[in-house]
């Protein structure tokens, strides 16, 4: 029994070596779609920079693969631990519904952010309404086709509503302005996944040899598919466009493999969801023609959500190619 | 008689209890808090009947695992999900929520009897069979709903299954204590728990005793169909859906779960109780690192990953040294398998 005793101090001194915190300002914990990627990353600094104001402490988690199954138990857990206040980034906004109630219900303040379809949330932040940004991509993307050819469009998953709202926006688009284009296989899902991304882009390319455009959802699909294009030498003949960021995506569009990337700051974002969260904490609400404090969020739009809640819109988006990558550093 | 307290048992209640401790201690209380214990209580359940799945499969021998287990909880909560929409609709939510329960049990029984097949009759290692069938039942599901995630509307009671509270008890956790009684029972008291547990041992042995391994081996992979199903109306009932790729992380989990518990991978040897224990003690760790504040050079979901593969470690070294007589002795001991002198050579199966 004695080797169980010291067996206990052994692992009680190991988790000892962790500081505990305790304060007196309310908590905000923003949960992203999946840790240690670039654009939650990003998103990380807004929430930090949000909490140096010293209003709320903030904090920033997430699960280490992209399941919505480990994202749930993360909220939970939160529940149990009753902060004051959660941002989510859902994986799949209907599945998250049951634990959301839940948190709502324990009187918890919920900001979402992508899940514009989402019930149980007081506001979701979107940087930009999906159809419109979906058919920006493509307005771009049919202007470098010259307006003809086959195209084909990717989702990081179909249960994810921002990349299908894209997806759905962009063929709108095509289909409205651009009658020479030619959607084919459209929404090829990539779990997030720039390996996935790129084996479809191979099928792809192997099943419609002269398809000259791809419009990516994902921040990773664009650099499968702008690498299984450069494998194949068609970075002159296709058409890459999609959401990435520069850090991410820079190489491949110097080499000219990716053609264009758009995407809205994830810090801003991270940065008003905070915000939203800390003015629900004070009992405040956001209306249309507020300023909340960043770049593309000085005028938002607010309508009626899905549920009891609203949803904020800003004019978020950044356009950028090689020649401008340089101004946007992350 | 086995001892009540197996080096295994021992080593998890220790670990649980340390958790309790300092984590209660290092959270101010809110870790120990009714709230949280019963939060850590919706959570565990769904791990706890895919790892009743798997300790099946893993304890039957013959290299037995079953990779399929999330497969077929998702598979059968679609198929599921398709008949109680058709014969019960939002009008009749009690009546969906029992269709619901009756037909991904079924489906869970029918995926189960298909891997049974693979191995028992046709004579494929289970590793392979399984791998198989997860691909085969993921695809399935995937076709059946179109990739998109598949929300029951306006079910509010189906979703009483997996969230609500009966005396203060979470609801998954009542189905899991049932489901740990019956998998007792039957392992335990049922003649088939003798001779499963001797196939498991040995299965030469076994069929040399005359046991029917076959359908031994058949009832075993059903069995571990039936608590994936189990484990699927858990999950749906959760995110009042299922989606082909919810919980494409629990099949490791699962793994880890139950070779934490002591799980011989070679078969016979296993304790329902280890199990339960294990499940108990990764939730714990699971929960910690999203209480606990940590520096943010620490990734707690990488800090996690981290800390159940040191516990997997420790927890099959510590219960071996600890069960050794002298520490020293298997650190120096000689190779078991050298034949003494004198002595005959040993005679492998």
């Amino acid at each position: 029994m004695k080797k169980y005793l010291m067996l206990t101090a052994a692992l009680a001194a190991s988790v000892a070596s962790v500081p505990a915190f305790s304060a007196d300002v309310p908590e905000i914990v923003t949960i992203v779609k999946i840790t240690g990627i670039n654009w939650f990353n990003r998103m990380e600094e807004g929430v930090v920079e949000f909490g140096k104001s010293g209003e709320a402490k903030t904090s920033q988690t997430g699960p280490a693969t992209a399941d919505v199954a480990l994202q749930i138990k993360i909220i939970e857990d939160l529940i149990a631990k009753n902060v004051a206040a959660i941002a989510v980034v859902p994986n799949d906004p209907a599945a998250m519904e049951p634990v959301l109630k839940k948190a709502l219900d324990r009187g918890i303040k919920i900001v979402t952010h992508e899940a514009d379809n989402q019930v149980n949330t007081q506001y979701d932040v979107e940087a930009f309404e999906n159809p419109a940004y979906g058919a920006r991509l493509n307005q771009r993307m049919a202007e470098c086709m010259k307006g003809e050819g086959k195209w084909t469009t990717f989702v990081g998953s179909l249960g994810n509503q921002t990349h299908v709202q894209w997806a759905d926006g962009g063929a709108a688009n095509a289909t409205a302005n651009f009658p020479k284009l030619e959607l084919v296989d459209a929404k090829q899902e990539t779990n997030n996944s720039p390996d996935v991304a790129y084996a479809k882009a191979q099928e792809i390319l192997k099943k419609y040899p002269d398809i000259k455009g791809f419009q990516g959802a994902s921040s990773l699909d664009v650099i499968g598919i702008g690498r299984a294009v450069e494998e194949a030498g068609l970075q002159d003949k296709t058409c890459v466009f999609g959401t990435s960021l520069p850090s991410v995506a820079g190489k491949l569009l110097e080499t000219g493999a990716i053609d264009g990337i758009s995407f809205w700051d994830p810090k801003d974002a991270g940065m008003v969801m905070n915000k939203v969260a800390m003015l629900l904490i004070q009992g405040k609400t956001v209306a249309t023609g507020d300023d909340l404090g960043a770049p593309g969020y000085n005028k938002v739009v607010v309508r009626q959500g899905a549920g009891a809640g609203q949803v904020i819109l800003g004019q978020a988006w950044a356009d950028v190619d090689k020649t401008n990558m340089k101004d946007y550093p992350f | 008689m086995k001892s009540l307290l197996d080096p295994f048992t021992k080593f998890l209640i220790v670990t649980i209890i340390a958790i309790f401790i300092v984590v209660g201690w290092l959270s101010g209380g809110s870790f120990l808090d009714i709230y949280n214990i019963q939060s850590m209580g919706f959570q565990m359940a769904e791990i706890g009947l895919l790892s009743f799945a798997m300790m099946l499969a893993m304890m039957s021998g013959n290299s037995g695992i079953d990779l399929s287990v999330v497969g077929i909880a998702i598979l059968s909560s679609v198929v599921a999900g398709i008949i109680a929409t058709k014969l019960a609709g939002p009008a009749a939510p009690v009546l969906f929520t029992c269709i619901f329960v009756a037909a991904a049990i079924c489906a869970g029984l029918v995926c189960g009897f298909l891997n049974g097949f693979l191995i028992a009759k046709i004579g494929y290692t289970p590793i392979l069979a399984t791998l198989g069938t997860q691909l085969v039942f993921v695809g399935i599901s995937v076709g059946l709903t179109g990739g998109a995630a598949m929300t029951f509307k306006y079910t509010q009671e189906f979703t009483y299954v997996g969230n609500e509270m009966i005396l203060g008890v979470p609801i998954p956790i009542i189905i899991f204590a049932l489901a740990t009684t019956f998998i007792s029972v039957i392992l335990q008291i049922m003649p088939f728990g003798k001779r499963y547990t001797l196939m498991g041992t040995n299965p030469i042995a076994a069929r040399f005793a005359g046991l029917d391994t076959k359908r031994i081996v058949m009832i075993t992979y059903m069995l571990s169909g039936f608590f994936a199903g189990l484990a699927g109306v858990i999950m749906s009932s959760r995110s009042n859906g299922v989606k082909w790729d919810y919980g494409s992380s629990y099949l490791l989990i699962a793994i880890l779960t139950v070779v934490m518990a002591g799980v011989h991978p070679n078969g016979g040897s296993g304790r329902v109780i280890n199990v339960v224990l294990a499940a108990v003690a990764l939730q714990l760790l699971s929960s910690t690192f999203s209480i606990l504040e940590f520096p943010a050079y620490l990734n707690p979901s990488f800090l996690k990953d981290f800390t159940w593969g040191l516990l997997l470690i420790v927890s099959i070294a510590v219960p071996k040294l600890l069960s050794a007589s002298d520490f020293l002795s298997i650190l120096f001991s000689k190779d078991e398998n050298s034949v003494p002198e004198g002595g005959a050579a040993p005679v492998k199966p």
